[in-house]
């Protein structure tokens, strides 16, 4: 095992409370990959077998509009990207680039799929995090249709200022458990915690260009 | 009252094949609660630590938008579960659930899904399973339902590209593009 991968998981704000043990058994099961810039990572359409994991960079996801590609969103350290594939297999809804030199750690199906038949408490973790990037990217979705419903009731239509919203708001579906959304709460308590601390800047190695990891 | 909580687990995604005894022992932990129309099951803003499954009957669920008003989101169908994120993170609910018809769910609360956990791992994970590959397709059905809204309500002009007259462009692309271009 990596005793590096090891050192930048605990550091990492996705692994934050695992016991070490855990994170050892991630870090023995993952690959770690050094990206430089515009690297893609995968195709939107294709079917996904991997996910990754965020250690230090950005990762940005884009959709073919009109035969070029359109930034939807973008991720940091510490967000899973693309982890969905490793449930249902369904094809990628975008295509994952590099936006700026990143180190990113690989978990493939087949891995992710061992570790859940060994019933490793490592696995169990990892799914309860899936559940909860779930949960949250649905809560978002779902503040935003509220937001754009209730305007439309408003207003009667939508504006440019609204249509921003939409992409501001797709940009942040990686939440940390500690984020929660004004929205979410009553008004009277309502209030943001902040981003916890990520990974800091770290060495990267030989950057792979051109390969897809699907 | 009797309810086919077998019946609804086998309806979650991944549960079809599991054992009676597995769905006999998940039913264990969860308790039913039966709510008459018009009745709430919670209030967005209230802490949750349970996620409900819908046996029989409607629920919808509502949110309260920037400006405080409530606006519909979505609806609940049997065998399809509400809540659930509360089971992985104690934070407010982000919705408010009211039952459209008579309705009866099964509950099963986070620390009871612990206790499954460590007696059953394997169970325990096929119920996590299911609950990720539901809120990915909700994820899905909400895109769709903000799409199709954007499409109907845009602003004239808003949704307009350059010629470059792909079909398969998506709405939500479109402002994407736009937005981008900016």
């Amino acid at each position: 095992m990596s005793a590096s991968i090891l050192q930048k998981l605990r550091l990492n704000a996705a692994f934050r409370d695992w016991p070490v043990s855990e994170v050892a058994v991630f870090a023995e099961a993952c690959q770690l990959r050094a990206l430089r810039q515009g690297v893609r990572l995968c195709e939107e359409g294709k079917s996904g077998a991997v996910c990754w994991l965020i250690l230090d960079g950005a990762l940005e996801v884009l959709r073919r509009v009109g035969g070029r590609q359109v930034t939807v969103a973008r991720f940091g350290a510490g967000d899973w990207v693309g982890q969905v594939a490793l449930l249902d297999g369904a094809p990628r809804s975008g295509t994952v680039e590099a936006a700026t030199d990143a180190e990113v750690l690989i978990l493939s199906r087949d891995i992710f799929t061992r570790l859940l038949e060994s019933h490793a408490p490592a696995a169990l973790r990892f799914q309860r995090q899936m559940a909860l990037t779930g949960a949250h990217q649905v809560r978002i979705a779902s503040e935003q249709l509220a937001a754009l419903t209730g305007t439309v009731a408003r207003r009667g239509r939508l504006g440019e200022d609204d249509l921003a919203e939409v992409r501001r708001r797709r940009s942040r579906t990686n939440l940390r458990p500690t984020q929660v959304p004004a929205s979410w709460l009553p008004p009277q308590t309502s209030g943001v915690a902040p981003r916890p601390p990520t990974v800091p800047p770290s060495h990267h190695g030989a950057a792979g260009r051109g390969r897809s990891d699907d | 009252m009797e309810f086919d909580l077998h019946s609804a687990l086998h309806r979650l995604p991944g549960m079809h094949g599991l054992p009676v005894e597995q769905t006999r022992e998940l039913s264990r932990w969860m308790s039913l609660r039966t709510l008459d129309t018009e009745q709430i099951l919670f209030h967005q803003g209230e802490p949750g630590s349970s996620m409900h499954l819908l046996l029989t009957g409607m629920l919808r669920l509502e949110q309260r938008d920037r400006r405080g008003d409530m606006q519909p989101v979505g609806n609940v169908r049997p065998g399809e579960p509400v809540g659930d994120d509360a089971l992985f993170e104690r934070i407010p609910r982000s919705l408010t659930c009211i039952a459209s018809t008579v309705s009866a769910v099964a509950e099963l609360t986070a620390d009871d899904l612990a206790v499954v956990e460590r007696r059953d791992p394997a169970l325990a994970s096929k119920l996590i399973s299911a609950l990720c590959q539901v809120q990915s397709r909700r994820l899905r059905r909400l895109n769709d339902l903000t799409e199709e809204l954007i499409r109907k309500h845009a602003a004239p002009g808003l949704l307009e590209l350059p010629k470059h007259g792909a079909a398969d462009v998506t709405v939500i692309g479109r402002l994407w593009a736009r937005i981008s271009r900016r």
